[in-house]
């Protein structure tokens, strides 16, 4: 409690320092307890009383002494505030006396100045009243003196308009004459003004004449000092745009100005273009310079005459008449552009990829920048535009260097099989080699142009360049092209007349279908990874699918097989046909042998079947013949063997002529047989095919024939030796029968004296051979 | 000879077949004069005592055919021609065997040229067979004889091969190994005009066929060689002057026969042994116009419809006739611009419907024969007949379908 009170003390002290008393709020505040020392309500009595009853002895006396203290302390508290408020009450009396004593003076003063006041006022209406008489007079005096100065600066106005011509201070000049045109104008109709504005107008003129002057110059006139940095002779824009603002001031339409000025500037363009337009037909120097050449100069400098443009002129109709301009100059600019890309892209060989991309790149990114600047007309578009020519153009350049490719394989493969005998080369790894050596080729190809898709190259998201490029170029015109140009070129072949060696029929055939089964799928799918091809409707729309190039390579790999066919059996049949004609079958002796053209056909029909085996498994995908299943189990050295002359056998045919009769219960009794039907892709339906054709002619050949006697049996030689080596190269037995016996039959019918050999003779015959 | 004619029902056109005992390759549409629509068949018997012309008329009315025969011997019949001017003069290249002393056979390929007796008014209705009495009519028919107008030994003739009639003259051209013989017929002999040699160069040509150009008052006629070539010859230049159109490799093998486009000038068609059909024109021979590979084994014949020349009939040993239309290298407008202009939209939906309509097609296949067929014609007097004939001796007329006709005459 004791802080608290000493604290509560001092602020009592304060307050009452202050001078002021505030009993009311002093009462308020102070508390109602009885036994607060400090509160209002503090009855001596009661606090005496409690401190008697509750405190201890030592504490009383503590207390007693510390009330004391108190005591004591307010007292002279108490004294020192009564003397501070004396001594103050004495100050204010002496403050009092003295202003008192002040206020005397004051007076004094103030009667002075009144007097003062009342003596100006006298003087200044003495002075009105003597110069009020003459102030109209001095008025007119001044407006003369500043009229004569205008009149002077009037008179002086030609030599100073002069003076600043000269100088090149063109800037003040028209100012100056701007000024006086006005005053010069209203009076011109008086004499004396009148030659003053004709000398200003001729000079005026002049200046005029000299800034056109200047402006067609290029606006590099000698005389101009300013603007220094303009270098070689280029015409400084700055400075053409000052010499327009100021002919514009000499009250030039904007119109004629702008016109002038792009019929100023457009010598240069035209020059520049001429010179970029030389470069574009030749590959002389690399594109990457000659881009830069065309962004340097040319593009530049249309940045800065169309930012000057439209800063000096804001109008609507100047900005239309320099859309206009920039638009003929950058259509001839691009086309150019266009023109060298192609050019490139035609011409350089393997390697230009990387640098057409980077030309394009510095290209594209070039003219996207003056994009910003020139928001009308789409140039990024057209820029991105001619990217895409020149990158489907170069597609295109690779296309045709696969194409030549695939014609120099082709005719390498034709001159291999023709020098290398059929026999002594290996047909799969002549086929294995093609393969590979296209499908690298193709995948060269396309890697080559990846260069066009590399990231840091600016164009290459951009999704126009994708549709175009990637899908359309890429991979519908080049891959889709190509493998369907490289099906319909081997189809092509089967076409021919006269027919190509055998043989590469075989192999392009059986090259087709491993192509579509291997490779195109892979290509394609390859392709779409590498090119990013999306796997939208749209991008569906503009390709080839696969499932149709699939059908286009089972086609020519169909029709090569088929060719293949006809030109093998063909020559067998040509070698039959010419021994058939040839012999006089009427006249002969009694057959001894097998005709050595049968042998042969035979030898060559094992050779045909060996180049067909190394290609072609034995199984066709099903609808193979009745009696392949048996011979598959074979080895293929029992293939060489001659048929197996047991009783079975020979009871089922017998190299008896049986007449007509036979033939015709068997078409009777068996459907028709399907002589010449499209062969499969197997071995045994492509050799049985060649075996049908061959005897097919022959039958007709002896058809066209007369037999003796021994003619009829030299067929029964034949035909009987041909049954005991032909059945292992066929599919179906019964259509070998059917044949055989047909000629058989034929041979008979044509014969004068129909008697036929006995069986165990030709057999034996047979035999001996 | 046992005759049967029947008529296969058929939903559009049945073909009418009529059978020979013997084996047959020659076979002739007759121009008659009455415009009845007629064909010539020779049979090929070797052993046979008597071979046969058999003259056929067929009737639309009843789909029946009408018959008349004419004895031909023991020569069998290999080619048998009727003269476009003259409906009764018919030649024919035939096989003779001799046999001297029985032992020693030898056969020699002739021809000779015949005059077909004229019809006796109260034969015709004898000769009609329909299906019902095919058995009993074949003992009625008589055989007439031919009348020879004669033939004549030519230098170096080998075997003779076919005779082609001149369109317009009283001429024709033997087609023999020896080469091309040009025959005058005129006032009832036979005389030779000129001898083309069937050399090419060094080398010896075998001709097989041959067939006038109709055009330009027919001066020109071409030859099928064994060596797959054509060969076109004028015959107002001398023979030394040699071939004037030569087409090499036409066929892969031999070429069997050639026709001339009736309508279309320097269009040509030409079959082989290739099985394929090739279309030349004759001033670019270097690559045919158009080529049709329908034929599994050898094409034995073509022929140009003789009035709608887009349609084009071709036979083949793999007994298959077919009849294609080949719109594109006709001489019928492609397509008319006024139809386009009319009516646009129909055009259009109708091509829509029917995308195949104006391209090439096969318009249709004889199916009935089972042996080779060595030779197809059209009928000389009615554009929508034509007639094939197999090796097994059986000849089927056919219809062009109707479908087919409405659509080239509408």
């Amino acid at each position: 409690a004791e802080p608290d009170r000493s604290s509560r003390n001092s602020r009592l002290r304060s307050f009452y320092q202050q001078g002021q008393v505030e009993s009311d709020a002093a009462s308020v505040g102070l508390n109602v307890d009885p036994c607060d020392i400090d509160g209002a309500g503090f009855d001596p009595e009661v606090y005496l009383s409690k401190l008697l009853q509750e405190q201890p002895l030592t504490s009383l006396m503590a207390k007693e002494q510390q009330m004391v203290d108190q005591i004591r302390q307010l007292d002279s508290d108490m004294q020192t505030l009564v003397y501070d408020n004396y001594s103050k009450f004495i100050s204010a009396t002496d403050t009092i006396r003295k202003m008192k004593s002040d206020f005397h003076r004051m007076e004094q003063e103030m009667n002075n100045l009144a007097e003062s006041v009342s003596a100006m006022s006298q003087q200044a209406a003495d002075v009105r009243q003597h110069v009020g008489g003459k102030r109209a007079e001095l008025k007119r005096l001044a407006g003369v003196s500043a009229l004569l100065h205008k009149l002077q600066y009037l008179l002086d106005l030609p030599a100073r308009l002069t003076e600043l011509r000269r100088e090149g201070a063109h800037q003040q000049a028209i100012r100056a004459w701007q000024q006086a045109d006005r005053v010069l104008s209203r009076y011109a109709d008086l004499p004396s003004f009148r030659p003053i504005r004709a000398d200003c107008l001729a000079i005026m003129a002049e200046l005029r004449a000299q800034l056109w002057k200047r402006f067609n110059e290029g606006g590099s006139g000698t005389e101009s000092g300013g603007e220094g940095g303009s270098g070689g002779g280029a015409p400084d824009a700055r400075q053409l745009a000052e010499l327009v603002d100021l002919l514009g001031q000499l009250g030039e339409s904007e119109a004629d100005l702008s016109a002038a000025f792009l019929r100023q500037a457009d010598p240069r363009m035209q020059r520049l273009l001429g010179d970029l337009e030389a470069q574009a037909g030749s590959l002389q120097d690399d594109v990457l310079q000659f881009v830069d050449q065309g962004c340097n100069h040319l593009v530049s400098e249309l940045c800065i005459l169309i930012a000057v443009f439209g800063d000096i002129f804001p109008s609507p109709e100047s900005r239309a008449k320099l859309e206009a301009y920039h638009e003929s100059v950058m259509r001839s600019y691009l086309a150019i552009v266009s023109k060298r890309f192609c050019l490139e892209a035609r011409e350089s060989g393997g390697t230009g990829d990387s640098l057409l991309v980077r030309a394009c790149d510095r290209f594209h990114r070039k003219l996207q920048a003056m994009h910003r600047l020139v928001t009308e007309g789409e140039l990024s578009v057209r820029a991105l535009a001619v990217v895409c020519d020149a990158a489907a153009e170069r597609a295109g350049a690779v296309r045709a260097q696969l194409d030549l490719r695939l014609t120099a394989a082709l005719s390498g493969l034709r001159s291999q099989l023709a020098t290398a005998g059929a026999r002594s080369v290996s047909l799969p790894q002549l086929m294995a080699g093609l393969l590979t050596e296209l499908v690298d080729a193709v995948k060269a190809a396309l890697a080559g142009l990846q260069a066009f898709l590399a990231t840091d190259v600016s164009f290459s998201l951009k999704p126009a360049f994708r549709e175009r490029f990637c899908v359309r170029a890429v991979r519908q015109e080049l891959l889709a092209g190509f493998l369907n140009h490289q099906a319909t070129q081997c189809a092509r072949l089967a076409q021919l007349s006269p027919t190509p060696p055998p043989l590469l029929l075989l192999l392009l055939s059986r090259y087709c279908l491993d192509f579509r089964n291997s490779s195109l799928h892979y290509l394609c799918t390859l392709a779409d990874e590498q090119f990013l091809v999306p796997e939208s409707p749209q991008a569906e729309a503009l390709v080839t699918p696969v499932s149709e190039l699939s059908a286009v390579y089972s086609d020519s790999a169909a029709e090569l097989l088929q060719a293949y066919v006809c030109a093998s059996g063909g020559t067998l049949a040509g070698m039959l046909r010419k021994s058939v004609d040839a012999r006089d079958w009427l006249q002969g002796i009694e057959p001894r042998s097998v005709r050595a053209v049968v042998k042969r056909v035979v030898e060559d029909l094992a050779g045909i079947d060996a180049s067909v085996s190394s290609l072609y498994d034995e199984a066709p995908s099903g609808g193979g013949g009745r009696g392949g299943g048996d011979r598959s189990s074979d080895s293929s050295a029992s293939r060489l063997a001659r048929r197996p002359l047991t009783a079975a056998s020979r009871s089922q045919w017998s190299a008896t002529p049986s007449t007509l009769g036979n033939s015709l219960l068997h078409r009777l009794f068996s459907d028709k047989v399907d002589l010449l039907g499209p062969a499969e892709f197997g071995r045994a339906s492509v050799v049985s095919g060649v075996v049908r054709l061959a005897l097919k002619t022959l039958l007709e050949c002896v058809r066209l024939k007369t037999f003796g006697r021994y003619g009829l049996q030299q067929v029964q030689v034949d035909c009987h030796y041909l049954h005991a080596f032909l059945w292992r190269y066929v599919s179906d037995d019964s259509v070998v029968h059917f044949l055989l016996e047909e000629i058989l039959a034929s041979a008979a019918h044509r014969c004068i004296d129909p008697v036929s050999m006995e069986q165990s003779v030709v057999e034996l015959i047979v035999e001996r051979d | 000879s046992i005759i049967k004619s029947e008529i296969k029902m058929d939903i559009d056109d049945p073909p009418v077949i009529y059978g020979l005992e013997t084996q047959a390759r020659a076979l002739c549409s007759v121009p008659a004069l009455d415009d009845s629509q007629q064909f010539i068949i020779g049979t090929q018997g070797l052993r046979v005592e008597h071979n046969q012309l058999h003259l056929l008329t067929f009737d639309a009315d009843s789909n029946s055919v009408s018959k008349r025969i004419f004895d031909h011997g023991r020569d069998e019949i290999w080619s048998v021609s009727v003269a476009p001017h003259n409906p009764n003069l018919c030649a024919t290249v035939f096989n003779r065997v001799t046999m001297d002393s029985g032992t020693n056979p030898s056969v020699a390929k002739r021809w000779c040229l015949w005059k077909l007796p004229e019809e006796e008014d109260n034969q015709t209705p004898r000769h009609r067979n329909s299906s019902e009495d095919a058995l009993t009519s074949s003992s009625l028919s008589s055989v007439e004889s031919l009348q020879s107008i004669g033939s004549i030994e030519l230098e170096q003739q080998g075997e003779p091969r076919c005779l082609a009639f001149h369109p317009e003259r009283a001429e024709a051209v033997l087609v023999s190994d020896g080469g091309l013989y040009q025959l005058g017929l005129g006032s009832g002999a036979v005389r030779l005009l000129a001898h083309l040699p069937a050399k090419d160069g060094r080398s010896q040509l075998r001709y097989w066929h041959a067939a006038w150009n109709p055009h330009h008052s027919a001066q020109q006629v071409i030859a099928a060689c064994d060596s797959g070539g054509l060969r076109g010859f004028d015959v107002r230049c001398p023979p030394s002057d040699g071939p004037v159109v030569v087409i090499d490799n036409a066929h892969n093998g031999q070429a069997r026969c050639v026709d001339y486009n009736p309508n279309k000038q320097y269009y040509l068609a030409s079959s082989g042994d290739d099985g394929a059909i090739r279309f030349w024109d004759t001033r670019q021979p270097s690559n045919p116009v158009k080529m049709l590979r329908l034929h599994k084994h050898w094409a034995c014949c073509v022929q140009f419809n003789p009035y709608h020349d887009q349609l084009v009939l071709s036979g083949g040993t793999d007994a298959k006739v077919y009849l294609t239309n080949n719109r594109s290298i006709s001489s019928e407008p492609v397509l008319s611009l006024d139809d386009d202009l009319d009516d646009d939209d129909d055009d259009d939906d109708r091509r829509q419907q029917q995308p195949e309509l104006d391209e090439d097609r096969t318009v249709s296949v004889v199916e009935e024969h089972e042996d080779s067929v060595y030779a197809a014609v059209w009928c000389a007097t009615d554009p929508w007949l034509f007639a094939s004939l197999s090796y097994d001796g059986r000849l089927v007329i056919s219809h062009v379908p109707k479908s087919e006709k409405y659509r080239i005459l509408l």
